[in-house]
């Protein structure tokens, strides 16, 4: 009686064992079969830079050309001239573009390693390509890179946030971290031993390790005194713009056909450090609009310091477009852009007004919403323009919708116009900002941003501050005249509208 | 390992020292992680956060460890200046130089001291603790009550140590299982 119950002799547990050596290589054959089989179809490379916003570039009408390397590459690119991010800062803007969800629906809201909702987590470029793509993945923007980890297994190749920097001083990008890289940042990087302000949870290496880091960043800057007169860029770890678009050019120059490349590279993320060809050269060259200091704003700013920063990041533009210009005439030269869609845009725009500086911010205008978005399909030979509205969920659906001629159902996003969508000027744009709301619970606070049709409602809902904003984009694109008390017919519509919205998405969260 | 024995200080003694050192660095790797808890609720699971603090535990735990093994190698290479009164003097360090780190953590958001600003806090902690060593080693009886002290604090390396180590554990298993 007890022997019948044994479920493997000895001899059938040794010959299952025999076999799964072969069983794996069968498998890898398989899948390495599936993707030869599928070798036709164009690969795709996607060029995210982080924190790029449209209206500090020529190419959308900025009055200084802060990117004319981009805009050659735009000779022969679709540009979409009204692209609205879904989230207004890295991790929201990243989920969205990696998901094709609204942050609403994939939930990946906080400033941390959340990451996007396991219901989710196989909702993603990267899976959605799995069968028939190599995939590479590679995010300089630390907080970017844990949704990297969290989509790990269907990453071919995860190249390390640090693999272009020029100093290595992050733990979670161990190997011995490689199963578990979200929490180990949690832990290590934003914790035990952590950069600016706040302290260590460490009491003792914490402080140890971060005067070593400032000493040896000190040491870097005035290394390199010549070439970055005010410090060397920082992503947590210095780097040097050359090494970083080496690095990638490295990179794409590997790939196999046909592979779905996604490179998140820092530049212009702030700190601005312009080279020392163009630090200080735009200096009085344009004076901005002076804004009113908004009731949100946590910084409230100065003029002269907003333009100062400004000023900053568009040298900063103008050196890290300057490197760019080496990447994209790779890509031409090595004929990438022949079987490729290349895509540029960025996860969420830079805001220097009203008080504010930069992106972790409550407020939601243009400047920090309205991004760039450039896909060069393959061999495209001229310049095409998008002037309806889209969103930065749309890049998904619309790949999947080139390459595999069918857009997932749990997608929010739509097809592109020019990569098998129509034009919409009807359509809502949504922009959602709930960096204190609960991933797990309905959206209480929050700054939420609807564009349609060329005017724009903002409802801002956060602890003793609850208002809507309406703006009429075409007469006004400086968002200077809130005519909401007006009540116009398409603001109330517009609330309406978002309101019902919000009841929705809201519903599956409330108890 | 007569040799060994002679120049480390005795055992009660280490293990108040370590105790204090425990207790000192545990503790305040659980205020970090309670500070960033309520923002690790909004988006971890349960599982995630104790991850979190399996990580933190367990790096608290090889931080005792060698800032222990580094005392002990001072003392060992001291001769009988550091391994008598072993459990005061450095039941002192740790809390002098402690108490300096959280200052100087706070300090050293962007910009690196000067050397000279670093010097004088420097010369001031050595200057503090001179100051403090001397009142114990002149008030005998302050200083039974500094050890008494310290002593009460090796109980806490019967709770801290096996919680350093649940937390390896738990680092392994999530980084190879």
């Amino acid at each position: 009686m007890k022997n019948n119950r044994k479920l493997l002799s000895r001899r059938d547990f040794l010959k299952i064992a025999a076999s799964v050596p072969a069983a794996y290589l069968a498998n890898g054959l398989a899948s390495g079969l599936k993707k030869q089989k599928d070798s036709q179809q164009p690969g795709v490379i996607i060029l995210v830079f982080d924190a790029l916003s449209a209206e500090n570039m020529s190419l959308y009408g900025y009055p200084l050309q802060t990117m004319p390397n981009l805009e050659r590459f735009a000779e022969n690119a679709t540009v979409y001239h009204q692209h609205y991010s879904a989230g207004t800062y890295t991790i929201p803007g990243t989920a969205s573009l990696l998901s094709g969800l609204y942050p609403w629906s994939h939930r990946a809201l906080a400033l941390g390693a959340g990451g996007v909702s396991d219901e989710h987590a196989e909702h993603q470029l990267f899976a959605l390509f799995k069968e028939t793509h190599a995939s590479i993945g590679y995010s300089q923007n630390k907080y970017s890179d844990n949704l990297l980890y969290q989509f790990d297994e269907y990453l071919d190749t995860h190249i390390p946030s640090g693999a272009f920097d020029y100093e290595n001083r992050i733990f979670h990008d161990l190997p011995m971290f490689r199963n578990d890289g979200r929490v180990a940042f949690s832990s290590f990087d934003d914790n035990i031993i952590r950069t600016g302000e706040g302290f260590d949870a460490s009491l003792f290496f914490g402080p140890m390790l971060r005067f070593m880091n400032l000493a040896l960043q000190t040491r870097n800057n005035r290394k390199f005194r010549g070439q970055y007169p005010d410090g060397l860029p920082d992503a947590a770890e210095q780097f040097l713009l050359s090494d970083l678009v080496d690095g990638a050019i490295e990179k794409l120059g590997e790939l196999q056909e046909p592979s779905l490349s996604y490179f998140h590279f820092h530049p212009p993320h702030h700190p601005y450090r312009p080279t020392a060809k163009y630090a200080g050269k735009l200096f009085s060259v344009f004076a901005p609009l002076e804004k009113p200091v908004h009731p949100l704003s946590s910084d409230k700013r100065t003029y002269v310091n907003m333009r100062r920063n400004r000023q900053a990041y568009d040298e900063y533009l103008l050196s890290w477009d300057e490197e760019t210009g080496r990447l994209f005439d790779f890509l031409r030269s090595s004929g990438l852009m022949d079987n490729n869609y290349v895509i540029v845009t960025s996860d969420h725009g830079e805001m220097f007004e009203r008080g504010e500086i930069g992106h972790f911010t409550r407020l939601m205008y243009s400047p920090l919403i309205h991004i760039p978005l450039l896909i060069s399909r393959p061999g495209q030979s001229r310049r095409e323009d998008v002037f309806s509205p889209t969103s930065s969920t749309d890049i998904l659906p619309s790949l999947s919708q080139e390459i595999f001629n069918s857009v997932p159902s749990w997608v929010d996003g739509k097809a592109l116009p020019s990569m098998g969508g129509e034009p919409d000027p009807d359509r809502s744009i949504y922009t959602i900002d709930a960096k204190k709301n609960s991933a797990f619970a309905p959206l209480s606070e929050f700054s939420m941003a609807l564009t349609r049709q060329n005017t724009r409602l903002i409802y801002y809902q956060h602890p003793g501050y609850s208002q809507f904003e309406y703006y009429d984009l075409e007469e006004d694109p400086e968002e200077m005249s809130d005519i909401y008390s007006l009540q116009p017919a398409m603001a109330l519509q517009m609330q309406e509208e978002m309101l019902q919205k919000l009841d929705e998405v809201n519903r599956h969260y409330r108890k | 390992m007569e040799w060994i024995k002679k120049r480390l200080p005795n055992q009660q003694e280490t293990q108040a020292v370590f105790g204090f050192l425990v207790f000192a660095i545990f503790t305040w790797s659980i205020r970090g992680f309670l500070y960033k808890l309520p923002s690790f609720l909004l988006y971890y699971d349960i599982g995630e956060i104790l991850g979190v603090f399996c990580y933190m535990m367990a790096f608290s735990l090889f931080e005792s460890l060698v800032l222990m093994g580094i005392l002990l190698f001072i003392a060992g290479i001291s001769g009988e200046w550091l391994v008598k009164g072993f459990s005061h003097k450095s039941g002192l360090v740790i809390l002098v130089v402690g108490i300096a780190m959280i200052y100087f953590q706070n300090s050293l958001s962007s910009k690196l001291p000067t050397l000279t600003g670093l010097a004088a806090s420097a010369a001031f902690v050595l200057f503090i603790l001179v100051v403090f060593e001397v009142l114990l080693l002149k008030f005998e009886s302050l200083q039974t009550m500094f050890n008494n002290i310290l002593e009460r604090f090796s109980v806490f390396s019967y709770f801290y140590v096996p919680l350093g180590l649940i937390g390896f554990v738990g680092v392994i298993i999530r980084n190879v299982i």
